[in-house]
């Protein structure tokens, strides 16, 4: 490719996967021996959780390891990677100040990077943030060959901190997402941020909770409405929404206000896998997202957050899109 | 393409005794880092429960053990706010850095400075893993957002620092932290004006490193790991001075973090520096006490001081160097006639009707 080619050339995901750790653990053999109300427990598997994954003995580092391992065991050459960005949304998943998880990485693989850096503050949504500096640093420069954007979070604290009120259970885990030109399983498109900084502390206290409760679904909605509309869709076109991993209920009211049935939603891996945090966007891509990609359909990351962040980041086929599915009422009809 | 300087902040407190070299305890903080995942968050020589490691006293600026990072950052940002607050309503992106951690550990910085001082920022972030060097990191994003932006898009970086325990606050014989903050407001030269249009410093070349490393200071001898920072930011400054004009080179002046008065002076040494040295001694800070994140900042307003003392615009390099392996160096053209305002500096000329506001 020219130097012009490569400016103009279209910016895509050439690789995924995921660092889930261990075999996933049945929530219900858990809880045993863990000081957790039953009623939770059944909560929980009403709305549809139930297996997670534990890498409590494992350092950020090597979550994300175990996801890049499998793309240098596929072939890819550290050296090529020009960009390295990280992402995290648990502010205690990183190595202790002044330790950086990136210097531990460039141990590991030897890249030589032209910048790496990591987006935190905002929560899950940081890894659409560092997808858009992926799209943005190599856009600018046409020598570079691939950014990598890498996923760590670990819960800290007991079973209260695993659990995610009554409708999500987290899990520790990697991810990376290897950015580029050539070889691409799917355009990186559209990226969609938005900040209600207002939500600034979390949910540090009563007042903050309540707020968050009752603005983040009306944030998620007004947030997939505006990505849909600056990618120029309507919402029932935009593709499948791979959400968080946590909130079954959340999302299914989210898709009946914007008329959306709850098959454009992927929801098995609130079951299968647990909330990782920014991992979800790989884990949903690796489990979901490419199959579809593949059959020539669109597909959207949407995170929300307990800071007032969030993220809709959409995939796209590379060849032609494939009409939509009819939905099962327009079957039944 | 160089990046004008229109306002910086520093925030320095005052310097107090102390006899851990653990940083400030403060009660059921980071208690999520003695749980079993915490042993990959906290130094590897700390054990679990420990927040307290006895040394002979010492000296370092530090907040009170209820004052929160965030809110430092806040307040040093609000300077800024209060000079120029037409300026700070056309900010479009902050870029905020950190080393360590809030103590009000879900929160978020970046957002807060969003909400108390620059609701219209199109891109909020903080960005962090660079250890103390993250300012460096910091403006070379704001480089690629003003190329993006236009000589008008402003963005606002910041940096603030507060060392807690269980995490070292003093690495003997390598490192003193103190806690820090500070601010400034960058805009992208396209026209390459320089110091023309009224900016109080231009940078005007900037080189960044990462180093492969495992491990922290406290787990090598200090003898080595002091070497190895000499050897990082020695490489980056020769990288600035080879670009650098050699009649500029002789009189200009480096700054850096200030580990020590040795280490400063080995760096120019093994750097071949030919110019003025300038330790933090003679800035009237602390000696040997490295300002964290902010440092790279606070060397900066001092040398727009030092600039407006000798009356005369002077050209600086000033480097950071990590011990998470991050190093950088910066060439820095400070301004004679910048103006002075409460902890800082912003661009010479009415507050609000410099050419960066309209």
């Amino acid at each position: 490719m020219s130097v012009q080619d490569q400016q103009q050339a279209t910016i895509g995901l050439v690789d995924v996967a995921h660092g889930l750790p261990g075999p996933a653990i049945d929530i219900v053999d858990w809880v045993q021996g863990q000081n957790v109300a039953p009623t939770v427990i059944e909560q929980l598997l009403e709305n549809g959780c139930r297996y997670f994954h534990d890498g409590t003995d494992q350092s950020d580092a090597q979550l994300i390891s175990l996801a890049i391992d499998q793309m240098t065991e596929r072939g890819l050459n550290p050296l090529d990677v020009a960009y390295v960005i990280h992402a995290h949304t648990e502010a205690f998943s990183m190595p202790a100040p002044p330790v950086s998880v990136l210097s531990q990485l460039a141990a590991r693989y030897g890249w030589r990077t032209r910048m790496a850096f990591s987006v935190g503050h905002l929560a899950c949504a940081s890894v659409g943030n560092a997808l858009q500096w992926a799209a943005t640093l190599l856009r600018r420069d046409p020598s570079a060959r691939y950014a990598l954007v890498v996923t760590s979070d670990r819960v800290f604290g007991q079973a209260n901190h695993r659990i995610r009120q009554t409708a999500g259970i987290q899990s520790d885990g990697g991810s990376a997402l290897l950015i580029g030109r050539e070889g691409l399983r799917a355009v990186l498109d559209h990226i969609t941020v938005r900040n209600h900084a207002e939500l600034f502390d979390g949910p540090s206290n009563a007042v903050n909770t309540a707020a968050i409760a009752r603005s983040a679904w009306v944030q998620t909605k007004n947030l997939l409405q505006d990505h849909a509309r600056e990618r120029g869709l309507p919402v029932t076109e935009m593709g499948e929404i791979l959400p968080i991993n946590a909130d079954r209920p959340y999302w299914l009211a989210i898709g009946k206000s914007l008329g959306l049935s709850a098959e454009q939603f992927f929801l098995d891996n609130i079951g299968r896998r647990g909330h990782a945090c920014c991992a979800d966007l790989a884990v949903n891509l690796v489990d979901r997202g490419l199959s579809l990609l593949d059959a020539g359909r669109r597909v959207v990351y949407c995170a929300q957050s307990n800071v007032g962040a969030y993220a809709a980041v959409a995939f796209s086929p590379i060849g032609p899109v494939a009409a939509p599915l009819a939905s099962p009422q327009q079957e039944a009809a | 393409m160089n990046l004008k300087l229109m306002a910086l902040a520093v925030d320095v407190p005052q310097a107090t005794t102390h006899q851990n070299l653990l940083g400030t305890v403060a009660s059921q903080t980071y208690k999520h880092l003695f749980d079993e995942a915490g042993a990959f968050s906290r130094p590897s020589t700390v054990r679990r429960g420990i927040t307290r490691m006895h040394t002979d006293n010492y000296q370092a600026p530090a907040w009170p053990a209820e004052t929160r990072n965030s809110a430092q950052a806040s307040s040093v940002v609000g300077l800024l706010a209060q000079a120029l607050p037409q300026a700070m309503a056309k900010v479009e992106a902050i870029l905020h850095t950190q080393c360590t951690l809030d103590q009000q550990i879900l929160g978020s910085t970046c957002l807060r400075l969003q909400q108390e001082h620059a609701m219209q920022a199109r891109l909020t972030q903080t960005i962090g893993q660079n250890g103390t060097a993250g300012i460096a990191m910091a403006m070379q994003l704001a480089r690629v957002l003003g190329e993006q932006a236009g000589a008008n898009g402003l963005t606002l970086i910041s940096a603030s620092d507060k060392w807690m325990a269980p995490f070292y606050r003093r690495v003997p014989d390598v490192v003193t932290y103190g806690d820090a903050a500070a601010a400034c407001l960058v805009q992208a030269d396209l026209a390459g004006t320089g110091l023309q249009d009224g900016a109080l410093a231009v940078i005007e070349d900037l080189v960044w490193h990462e180093a492969p490393l495992h491990e922290g200071p406290w787990a090598e001898p200090a003898a080595i790991v002091n070497t190895r920072l000499v050897e990082w930011a020695a490489t980056q400054v020769r990288q600035v001075m080879a670009a650098m004009p050699e009649a500029r080179r002789k009189h200009a002046v480096l700054m850096g973090d200030a580990y020590s008065q040795a280490l400063s002076e080995q760096v120019a040494e093994q750097a071949g520096w030919s110019g003025e040295l300038r330790l933090a001694s003679d800035a009237g800070q602390s000696t040997g006490v490295h300002l964290s994140s902010a440092s790279p900042l606070v060397a900066l307003a001092d040398l727009v001081d030092l600039a407006t003392q000798r009356g005369h615009d002077i050209d600086a390099v000033i480097w950071t160097a990590s011990l998470s392996g991050h190093a950088a160096a910066m060439r820095v053209r400070c301004s004679a006639t910048a103006r002075r305002i409460p902890q800082g500096w912003v661009s010479v000329g009415p507050a609000d009707n410099a050419p960066y506001c309209q």
